[in-house]
């Protein structure tokens, strides 16, 4: 159980990074995990840099899962955004994310796999900007 | 009930019956408190399905085996012994289906002939979605409109809302008996009375009230009644479609193909009659078989010291989480069943319910199919603590104690 509500969850699940509403919002999106009724709504900026923000009524791990979302993807440049969220959801359900490069953080997210019904929960934002990206922000 | 085979309640010999119960989870001993979404089976149930496939198994009707014989008798042996247990008048007009939502579907496919455009169904805003779904589809094929039944801060029926929205134009009347988020036990005979005043069907959905109290369909006098047998301590894929015997001999077939039939010619089919007619196909015999067990089972316990004893568990439990701080029970109805519905500040129950299984208690979260409900509340879901009859104070206690510990770690 330490493991996954340890400090890293906790810290990003109550104090979200990029969380809010943009006020140059060139894209959104909203979704729900239809099991619990969780609802994520997650914006990119109108501007070249495309940050993505996002507003959640969520539990702390689909939150804290935004907020490393947030903070990974707004580092990137544009076109490695697909491939790494394509990544780590991979990794998330398969406990197996390792990439070096990336935030240590993403490593807590390894515990969800030993906590089936909470996947959903971490995929979510991860899920919602892979729709973002592919409905809206490549067209 | 047979007063002969009744035996005075004894907590730990009935906990005995429930072999799930010994184990553990998470190294400590599983407290099983997710009784509205599924209750366990007693060892009664079990063997009587593996019994049934080792001595018995062939399929039902028609043969002339020895086999069919045996597995014909003891399937309609359930639907007698169901029929009882609800005090129908008739054993025909006990249809088994494979839970509550396949029986309200039934009614709601079957009798779209009878609505027309403008017709009006009406439901409560404490629905569960298989009471919703199934008639905002019948609203849409024939143009009939769905209406809703407010309740109060409570999780109580507005009565006096009700009959401002019933009419003339009102067909079809359809009620939870039991709230599954909530517990509140509404007045039905009150509802049914209102509906009859205009010449509306009934539909009262017992999934959350068939294992709590006695159920007569004479009394309440409602035109369906629909439960689950899972929710019964029975198998799950079971559940029963009661029907008065004239208004399910007015309403089409379900589904269509054998064992629902009288003759078929490649020209015109004759259909069979109640209860076969809602039948079509193998039916779950082993699964009939078994809620049978469990309803006998019930007997022998002595239903109605059991149910005292849950509501014991339940009174207790509620005092004891009203002490929790910033804990806040969803839905305070005068008359509840064994559910029980809260939340914890800002706490997600999600995570709440996570940590709870950590320290072995099951409870359900979330919105519990009832979103419209979450949505009156302005909650996206509860913590649900549901009680059987198995519970035990004690096992409060654990719960409480760990709801302390969630409290302490997600805050």
């Amino acid at each position: 159980m330490d493991n996954l509500y340890q400090e890293t969850i906790m810290n990003h699940g109550h104090n979200p990074l990029n969380f809010g509403k943009p006020k140059n919002i060139g894209h959104s999106i909203e979704q729900f995990n239809p099991l619990c009724g969780d609802k994520i709504i997650l914006y990119s900026t109108n501007d070249d840099s495309a940050n993505f923000m996002f507003e959640s009524v969520s539990c702390v791990i689909c939150k804290a899962s935004a907020s490393m979302m947030t903070m990974t993807i707004n580092d990137l440049d544009f076109n490695e955004r697909v491939s790494l969220i394509e990544s780590i959801i991979t990794g998330i359900k398969e406990g197996n994310i390792n990439n070096n490069d990336l935030s240590k953080d993403l490593l807590c997210l390894n515990q969800i796999v030993n906590y089936p019904s909470r996947i959903n929960c971490a995929l979510l934002p991860w899920q919602t900007a892979h729709d973002l990206i592919r409905n809206h922000i490549d067209e | 009930m047979d007063e002969k085979t009744k035996n005075p309640f004894e907590l730990n010999r009935v906990r005995e019956n429930f072999p799930i119960l010994d184990q553990d989870i998470n190294g400590s001993k599983l407290i099983y408190f997710d009784n509205a979404a599924s209750t366990q089976k007693p060892s009664r149930v079990i063997k009587s399905i593996k019994q049934y496939y080792e001595s018995d198994h062939s399929n039902v009707h028609r043969g002339v085996h020895s086999l069919s014989i045996r597995a014909t008798e003891s399937y309609e042996k359930s639907r007698r012994v169901i029929s009882s247990y609800i005090n129908a008048k008739h054993e025909h007009e006990v249809i088994h289906t494979k839970g509550t939502t396949e029986a309200i579907n039934l009614v709601a496919q079957s009798i779209s002939d009878q609505i027309k455009e403008n017709d009006e169904i009406l439901i409560s805003a404490m629905e569960h979605h298989s009471n919703i779904v199934p008639w905002q589809e019948l609203c849409k094929r024939t143009g009939a409109c769905l209406k809703v039944i407010p309740i109060n801060e409570a999780g109580e029926i507005n009565l006096d809302e009700m009959n401002r929205l019933i009419s003339s134009k009102t067909r079809i009347i359809s009620i939870t008996h039991v709230s599954n988020t909530l517990g509140t036990i509404n007045p039905i005979k009150k509802i049914i009375n209102l509906a009859k005043s205009v010449d509306a069907l009934t539909l009262i959905d017992g999934a959350q009230a068939a294992a709590h109290m006695r159920i007569d369909v004479q009394d309440i006098d409602c035109d369906f009644y629909v439960f689950s047998g899972h929710k019964l301590y029975g198998p799950t894929g079971t559940g029963v479609l009661y029907g008065k015997e004239e208004i399910l001999n007015s309403l089409n077939p379900y589904q269509y193909g054998g064992e629902m039939i009288l003759k078929v010619t490649f020209d015109e089919t004759t259909y069979n009659s109640l209860p076969h007619k809602f039948e079509a196909g193998t039916p779950n015999i082993a699964g009939a078989i078994g809620l049978m067990h469990a309803i006998e089972y019930l007997k022998e316990i002595d239903f109605d010291s059991a149910i005292d004893h849950e509501m014991t568990v339940h009174d207790y439990a509620l005092k004891q989480l009203k002490l929790l701080p910033n804990l806040k029970i969803v839905g305070a109805a005068k008359d509840k069943s064994s559910i029980i519905s809260f939340t914890i500040g800002e706490l997600h129950p999600h995570d709440v319910g996570t940590i709870l299984n950590q320290k072995a208690v099951a409870v359900r979260t979330g919105h519990h199919c009832t979103m419209p409900l979450m949505d009156f509340y302005q909650i996206p879901g509860t913590i649900r603590a549901s009680f059987s009859f198995y519970n035990s104070k004690e096992e409060v206690d654990v719960l409480i104690s760990a709801l302390e510990i969630a409290t302490e770690m997600l805050s």
